[in-house]
């Protein structure tokens, strides 16, 4: 009676002695099932490591439900969110509720670096992705032509393959598809055409550069597309309507993410086998391959009640050995630059080799100079853009006017107090 | 006797504690919401790298006058409103009429298979449209060309115009019925000796619809345009699910969602919303009065 007494007592000890020990993180990071598993298996690996427990809560699968989601939870007073998952681009609206990361040296590896608040790492880099030209390959070697360098030349052969084409019967082909629709694709469109001198609507010191010479000249060249080499459809089109009509066949050349490489080469694809790769035009052919940074973070709540668990799982989930794993698995390109060297990740995903330049340079939108304002800019600079492109209003009075507006958030909100510099955007990928 | 059982009984705080679950109940759904709204239009919302001040301000209305796109959701909800409501209520005299004319069987048949627009929700039918008007798959497209009436895919939703004349059409499409089955009932009341001692007088068959039935049945249809345009101004569902936050086909209601929930603006959402209010007030005593105005001129 004695020896079950003590072993009951001994029990309870053990039971609760787990408990004060072990934390339980919630953990977003994924909607959908393939990804899901993966950082289930991911994060039952940190946990069993550090005798911790980790609930995955999986996210809503659009994605553009999810920031007013984090909103939510991370101003509520209890603690609901430990590490989340971060689309580059709410970085600066959730940053003030972002735990603060002190600097690792390890950190000095991921590409583009930590995302800095205030003069705090509050993100770090989990994995990329950019703006990519894809291509037919076998049109562009039937006409003999090279992989533009510039929207220019990019807009003379996507005319000259559509119209010869078109003259050989095939009447549903286009030169070129890409996101028009009023969202925050078509701002990285529009950054991807202005290049480095027509610059990204606000410059890293928080001054608004958007109304300048080669915006307006970039505009008026994008606009003359719709209906020449882009059907008037591509106004409403996004990343995955613009990728039905080039998987199907119907354009010569895309711009859209990563992703849709392997999709296009699928079996299942008319085109598998036929497409290439590359990084975008540029205004002009000299210039460095830009194209628009897609970069997804991890961060932590700021009233995360064990923030030193959360650190460790974020450091974890950003490692060498699991960012590599994440590649051959997930083909998720990771944001670690020694690994775009390393063999496993060039085997695994062969692509990288082709597309290393424009990951080295890319476009970053105005995150981090405008804080809490960037959904606001996006939402007016997708919808002046729709109208100059759908022939609503004129190249340079609606730069003009949306440069007025920006400049009014700007003195109201204090984007030059960003702190953001020149030195936290300058490309540290190289 | 009874009368003064009565006064002997009834207390002055009596009649309240009757009232008191439902004036609570109401209370708790539209008055603390209300107040809740009207605290917040009157707060800072953070911006950039300024966090949220306390204290009142006037800052979100100020920015709200010099704000085009909420100026363009206030055209496209009343041009919208005011369109479709107008157009369903002639549509639904119009079909009320033809209905009145078949027997009940006949009618009672071709009423259900009317009635199944209204009972379709506004997502799902805005989903359907959105998938008939595609420039690429839709079917209208399909049929025109297969006729011969046009040449190219037509982008339906490309502009600003198309994209409010596509809200109006399908709203139309929507609400019709409802505005038919209110007219027909309206038809119903419309006493038949009345009508026939018209007709002995010589009056026209127009002219027995223009001076005798729809003197009657003005009323019941002013009021039940009324609901239509009250629910038509607040509409959120087409406009949100065609167009996302596209601002060209922006209703006021998708407006404030936008602001509050996308952008993160709750101050500004909520000065939003009672400006919202304020442009309803607007359009329904005008409405009201353009309506209400011929009855009072013209002595039927």
């Amino acid at each position: 009676m004695k020896r079950r007494l003590s072993v009951f007592l001994a029990g309870c000890a053990l039971i609760l002695s787990s408990g004060v020990r072990a934390k339980n993180l919630t953990v977003f990071c994924s909607s959908n099932g393939a990804e899901m598993a993966l950082c289930a298996s991911e994060t039952q690996a940190w946990a069993h490591m550090t005798g911790n427990t980790v609930t995955l809560v999986p996210l809503p699968s659009d994605w553009g439900a999810i920031l007013p989601l984090y909103r939510q939870l991370l101003s509520a007073q209890s603690p609901m969110v430990d590490v989340l998952v971060m689309d580059g681009t709410w970085l600066g609206t959730l940053a003030p509720r972002l735990g603060i990361i002190p600097r690792a040296a390890a950190d000095d590896d991921l590409t583009p670096g930590p995302f800095v608040s205030s003069g705090h790492d509050v993100a770090l880099p989990w994995y990329r992705d950019v703006g990519l030209l894809f291509y037919r390959r076998d049109l562009l070697e039937k006409y003999r032509f090279p992989v533009p360098q510039s929207w220019d030349e990019l807009g003379a052969e996507a005319n000259a393959i559509q119209k010869a084409e078109r003259a050989r019967g095939d009447s549903a082909l286009w030169g070129y598809v890409w996101q028009g629709r009023t969202a925050e694709s078509l701002v990285c469109n529009v950054l991807e055409w202005f290049g480095p001198e027509g610059g990204t609507i606000v410059s890293g010191d928080g001054q608004i550069t958007l109304d300048n010479g080669v915006a307006r000249a970039a505009m008026k060249r994008a606009a003359g597309w719709i209906g020449t080499i882009s059907p008037s459809g591509v106004l409403s089109d996004d990343e995955e309507a613009a990728r039905g009509a080039f998987q199907s066949g119907h354009a010569v050349f895309m711009r859209n993410w990563v992703y849709a490489w392997a999709l296009a080469n699928d079996p299942q694809s008319v085109i598998a086998g036929k497409v290439g790769v590359a990084a975008l035009p540029r205004e002009k052919a000299s210039d460095p391959p830009r194209g628009v940074d897609g970069t997804v973070y991890l961060g932590m709540a700021r009233n995360s009640p064990h923030p030193e668990e959360a650190l460790s799982l974020m450091r974890y989930l950003t490692s060498p050995e699991v960012e590599r794993e994440r590649v051959v698995r997930g083909a998720y390109i990771p944001a670690r630059r020694a690994l775009l060297n390393d063999p496993a990740v060039l085997t695994a995903l062969p692509v990288l080799s082709t597309i290393r330049t424009a990951l080295a340079r890319p476009v970053l939108r105005p995150v981090a100079q405008t804080g809490t304002d960037y959904p606001r800019v996006a939402w007016l600079a997708a919808n002046s853009f729709h109208q100059t492109l759908s022939g609503q209003q004129d190249a340079a009075g609606s730069l003009r006017r949306l440069s007025e507006i920006f400049e009014f958030m700007a003195r109201r909100g204090r984007w030059s107090e960003s702190r953001a510099g020149e030195d936290v955007l300058e490309e540290k990928t190289q | 006797m009874s009368r003064k059982i009565l006064q002997h009984r009834m207390f002055v705080w009596q009649p309240w504690v009757l009232l008191a679950p439902s004036l609570l109940t109401l209370m708790a759904l539209v008055l603390v919401p209300f107040i809740q709204t009207l605290h917040l239009a009157f707060s800072h919302d953070p911006h950039g790298f300024v966090p949220a001040q306390t204290g009142a301000t006037l800052e979100n209305f100020w920015i709200m006058m010099g704000d085009s796109s909420w100026w363009r959701s206030v055209r496209t909800t009343v041009i919208f409103a005011l369109g479709s409501v107008v157009v369903e209520t002639v549509l639904g005299v119009g079909f009320a009429v033809i209905l009145q004319k078949l027997n009940t069987v006949i009618r009672g048949i071709v009423l259900a298979v009317m009635l199944l627009p209204w009972a379709v929700p506004g997502v799902v039918a805005a989903r359907l449209w959105s998938w008939m008007l595609n420039e690429q798959y839709g079917v209208i497209n399909a049929v025109l060309l297969e006729s011969g009436l046009i040449k190219h895919g037509v982008a339906w939703t490309a502009g600003p115009n198309g994209m409010l004349a596509t809200m109006i059409v399908v709203d139309i499409w929507q609400a019709t019925p409802f505005m038919t089955l209110l007219a027909l009932a309206g038809l119903q009341t419309v006493p038949t000796d009345a009508l026939e001692a018209a007709l002995m007088d010589g009056a026209t068959h127009w002219q027995c619809f223009r001076y005798v039935t729809m003197p009657l049945i003005w009323p019941m249809l002013t009021v039940a345009a009324l609901f239509r345009l009250l629910d038509a101004l607040r509409m959120f569902d087409l406009s949100s699910v065609l167009y996302g936050v596209d601002m060209n086909g922006m209703t006021l209601s998708v407006f404030i969602h936008t602001q509050i929930v996308q952008l993160g603006a709750p101050g500004y959402g909520a000065a939003a919303a009672l400006a919202t209010l304020g442009v309803i007030t607007l359009t329904v005593v005008l409405f009201w009065r353009c309506i209400t105005l011929p009855q009072r001129r013209e002595p039927f």
